[in-house]
């Protein structure tokens, strides 16, 4: 086997064992997300309590929107 | 209260009972609801029916009637349910068609509303704000791309008809004379009539008031419904979400579906998913398909109104509720299908959150042009064109 051929499949071997490193790292950083979003999922009825402040959000989106008309315009 | 209920599990069980029980007396009035706008219609229109729908046979305007009704009133379900019973009473089906697609689009405004709560928070207002649109861009496109088709071949009418026809026996909705539903709801509503009669109203007044009772029946009991089932099955809703996570994009969009059936309200279920994806912990590409259940999962309320509906317009309320649903189902294969399709409405949703994020006069913009200025602006040239 020449050297260059050799020098190929170190490199070869290299990026091989990277790619691997890479597939257990993003599984890692999977499993942390999902972690995450269970936990997220769970505190699921704090949210649906917000649903019911349209009107209130409205408000204060108006405003926030008379701000921003006076400073753009 | 809510305390002694949570460590007390006979009084959760007895308290979930009744809570069941009610959902059940309000399901019924909903039927009941819905038969008396189907009859109320049919009593003060009788065979002038479809000249009263005149005005909405071109299909723009049809479209932005469903567009408007379902913004304004914040509810897909009650303005479906509304026009099943329109099309009982004799309303054309190729008229409701468009409405029926007018209120997928009018029903993401709840959603953006909701994303607004969070708009002082600049990153998490931006990915809420993307989740919430993401919705109306992908029913905006449906309607972009189905409509004409619709307008041209009557796909959806034809299918629609077909498996009305097929699930129709007889003159009333029932799978083989299994119709339970029709001696239920058929004496209070008739009992009405009666009862208006009797008073010495006219078919027409009669016909009328019946209508607008149906009407505000339906909302109030859709509303009720909601709250109920919101408090009722958030437990379940965490259960289908804990299943979907990390499962992909058809979990996503089942998870999404069944979510809607069990709380019957698209809104709610798309409105539950912007804090999550606010927060960074949904990515905008894994609420898309949780999104896209929404619209087929709310089509359950039209369906469960269509079996009120006896008589000979039967089958065409089941045909409209039908076409909601396949509708909505065609609308996801087609486009989250087609992955050039799929993109746009992400694409459209994080440009606009962008934007958003940077100044609020675009929120106010798009709000304006999607509910005011286009559906004005696309009267005003259907109007030259049909």
């Amino acid at each position: 086997m020449s050297e260059i051929q050799t020098h190929k499949q170190a490199l070869k071997e290299k990026i091989d064992e990277l790619e691997a490193k890479l597939e257990i790292l993003k599984g890692e950083l999977q499993k942390e997300e999902e972690i995450e979003q269970h936990k997220a999922i769970d505190q699921l009825d704090l949210y649906s309590s917000d649903l019911d402040t349209s009107f209130n959000t409205l408000k204060e989106f108006m405003a926030i929107l008379r701000d921003e008309f006076k400073k753009t315009f | 209260m809510n305390e002694v209920v949570a460590k007390n599990p006979t009084m959760e069980g007895s308290s979930n009972w009744k809570q069941w029980l009610g959902i059940a007396f309000l399901v019924y009035l909903l039927l009941v609801a819905v038969g008396m706008i189907g009859s109320g219609f049919k009593l003060a229109a009788g065979p002038q029916a479809k000249d009263l729908f005149e005005f909405a046979s071109n299909p723009i305007t049809a479209l932005v009637i469903g567009v408007l009704a379902t913004a304004l009133i914040q509810s897909s379900s009650t303005v479906t349910s509304i026009i099943v019973g329109l099309v009982a009473g004799g309303m054309p089906v190729e008229i409701a068609i468009p409405m029926v697609m007018g209120a997928n689009i009018g029903t993401t405004v709840t959603n953006t509303i909701v994303s607004l709560g969070m708009m002082k928070q600049g990153e998490d207002f931006r990915r809420a704000f993307a989740a919430a649109t993401i919705h109306d861009f992908f029913n905006v496109l449906s309607v972009v791309i189905f409509l004409p088709l619709e307008v041209a071949f009557g796909f959806l009418e034809k299918m629609g008809a077909y498996l009305a026809n097929l699930m129709v026996g007889g003159e009333s909705v029932s799978v083989k004379g299994f119709n339970f539903i029709k001696p239920l709801v058929k004496p209070p509503v008739e009992f009405l009539k009666d009862s208006f009669g009797s008073i010495g109203f006219t078919d027409m007044i009669s016909g009328v008031v019946l209508s607008i009772l149906g009407i505000t029946l339906i909302f109030f009991v859709i509303t009720a419904i909601g709250k109920i089932l919101k408090v009722v099955m958030v437990g379940k809703a965490k259960d289908i979400l804990h299943k979907a996570v990390g499962r992909g994009p058809i979990s996503g969009i089942t998870s999404g579906t069944l979510i809607t059936v069990l709380v019957q309200s698209s809104s709610t279920t798309t409105s539950l998913i912007v804090p999550l994806a606010g927060s960074g912990v949904f990515t905008l590409r894994q609420v898309y398909p949780f999104t896209l259940g929404a619209n087929i999962g709310t089509t359950i309320t039209a369906l469960l109104a269509a079996t009120a509906i006896t008589g000979g317009n039967a089958v065409f309320a089941l045909q409209i509720a039908l076409i909601h649903f396949l509708y909505n189902l065609i609308g996801v294969i087609f486009i989250y299908g087609i992955p050039f399709l799929r993109e746009i409405p992400i694409y459209a949703a994080e440009t606009l959150a962008g934007l958003a994020q940077k100044n609020k006069l675009y929120v106010a913009g798009y709000m304006l042009l999607l509910f005011v200025i286009i559906p004005l602006l696309l009267i005003g040239i259907s109007e030259l064109l049909f």
